[in-house]
């Protein structure tokens, strides 16, 4: 705003005059005033990314969400496929299955390690199952195996009640030992029920005919149980029926959440609801219960 | 008496408030430059109800762009311009720029110590609001506001030489009428 060069006496007199002049508004000035800023009062632009108080809502927000996708995940993945309403047996017994076979790796790896530097003998597979009946020697020495072989006793209470009374096939011991060491040769595990096991049986009889007479040996056998033979056969059977009516399955109702809840409370921190009458489902269930039959049988030997 | 202590002592306090929206201020802001710029308003728009209408629309744009005000100038000088301009989009809206009256170019000799004596705001004002729109807009802003010929061709969207030329026809109608006042008798003017 420049002045012009040419000022002229008039300008001056209203600019002294009306420059700073002032009247008197009305009364409800103010008020009409407010009443039309609320009239037009703008809309609130709400700017999420910058509002901190919004940012907190947003992130229990975003927690929500991601516990309720990591539910909803949880959930659709232990949705047992049924058929016309039934329970699929292969899919209920596969973790049970998935565990004796982990345990029998398990006692495999042990004794194969603790066997190193003795006799080893060697027995073909005709089938799968010869695999599993896979026999194996384990010296006077070897008192962990006892443990590993207890523990897979144990173990497999759940799965072949009905073997207990059952005699055991391949324990031999050789006579001219002392009185002490026999108390090692009891190993409770070494049970058979499949009778197709003749041919190992021979081979082990000869295996043991030519180890050194100084030597005691004991040939244990581990056999797969015959309801865990029938379950695979059953589950091979009931995959196929999957297989061709694969094309309308009924989707299970979803789960109880709050019973799932409960249980993880329980301590059962991966517990899945494929089998809810199975209490050792959990990890932390599971390591409580093998704890547990531990410390019983540790008190029952004392 | 109960003396009232100010909300906001300074002008930067009042700032502050209003920039966090605070309606008490908005209220200390109104009270104290309400007079003022109806003021302003009323030279703009010769008609009282319209200038306090414009009055009104200029604070809402006030409490509105009070975000966009720098502190390094007159606060004052900034609503004063708020206002202003108001006050133009109000005769753009509503007024045609180039009204034009005839009259005779004849310098008038005006006793202009006798003016400044015996002439208030008021009569300043009433005589200012008897000039046409584009004069009396035109010499707001070039006598009062200072804006030079360029500007206000500028804002009001005219050409220099149509700025000019409405000045000069502005101050002889003033004169003129300023003359007028002066040869009326004391009494018939205060009755007017």
């Amino acid at each position: 705003m420049k002045k012009q060069e040419e000022s002229q006496p008039i300008d001056e007199l209203f600019a002294r005059k009306l420059g700073n002049a002032s009247l008197s508004p009305s009364p409800d000035g103010f008020e009409r005033l407010q009443a039309r800023m609320s009239e037009t009062q703008p809309e609130v632009r709400v700017v999420v990314w910058r509002n901190p108080a919004i940012q907190r809502y947003m992130a229990v927000a975003a927690c929500l969400l991601l516990g309720c996708l990591f539910g909803w995940l949880y959930l659709q993945s232990d949705s047992v496929p049924t058929i016309k309403g039934e329970q699929v047996a292969g899919s209920v017994n596969k973790p049970q299955k998935h565990k004796l076979e982990q345990t029998v790796d398990k006692v495999e790896e042990t004794v194969s390690g603790e066997k190193a530097n003795e006799k080893s003998l060697q027995v073909g597979g005709e089938n799968h199952l010869a695999a599993v009946n896979k026999p194996i020697e384990i010296t006077k020495k070897n008192k962990p195996s006892k443990n590993v072989v207890g523990r897979l006793s144990e173990n497999g209470n759940s799965t072949m009640p009905a073997s207990e009374n059952e005699q055991p096939v391949l324990a031999q011991i050789p006579l001219h030992e002392n009185k002490t060491k026999t108390a090692d040769t009891t190993l409770p595990v070494v049970k058979t029920i499949n009778p197709v096991n003749v041919s190992t049986e021979r081979v082990v009889e000869n295996t043991v005919k030519r180890a050194a007479p100084v030597e005691r040996v004991l040939t244990v056998t581990i056999e797969e149980p015959t309801s865990l033979v029938a379950a695979r056969q059953v589950a091979k059977k009931e995959s196929s029926t999957i297989a061709a009516s694969a094309e309308t399955p009924e989707k299970e109702p979803k789960g109880n959440l709050w019973q799932q809840v409960r249980r993880i409370k329980q301590g059962e921190v991966f517990a899945r609801r494929d089998n809810p009458g199975n209490e050792d489902q959990g990890l932390l269930g599971r390591a409580y219960s093998g704890l547990k039959q531990s410390f019983e049988k540790d008190k029952s030997e004392k | 008496m109960l003396r009232l202590i100010p909300f906001f002592s300074t002008e930067a306090q009042l700032i502050a408030a209003l920039k966090r929206g605070e309606s008490r201020a908005h209220k200390v802001l109104y009270e104290r430059f309400s007079g003022k710029m109806l003021a302003v308003c009323t030279r703009y728009c010769a008609n009282r109800d319209d200038a306090e209408e414009v009055m009104l629309d200029g604070f809402m744009r006030v409490f509105e762009k009070i975000q966009q005000f720098r502190e390094d100038g007159s606060f004052e000088g900034w609503i004063r311009r708020v206002m202003v301009t108001e006050s133009l989009m109000f005769l753009r809206k509503n007024k045609q720029w180039r009204q034009e009256i005839s009259l005779e170019e004849i310098p008038v000799e005006l006793d202009y110590a006798w003016a400044d004596t015996s002439l208030n705001e008021n009569d300043l004002l009433r005589v200012i609001n008897q000039l046409p729109d584009g004069y009396r807009t035109v010499f707001n802003l070039y006598a009062i506001e200072g804006y030079n010929h360029a500007e206000i061709a500028d804002m009001l969207g005219i050409s220099e030489g149509t700025s000019k030329s409405q000045l000069s026809r502005a101050r002889l109608l003033l004169q003129a009428n300023l003359k007028k006042i002066e040869q009326e008798p004391i009494l018939q003017r205060r009755a007017s």
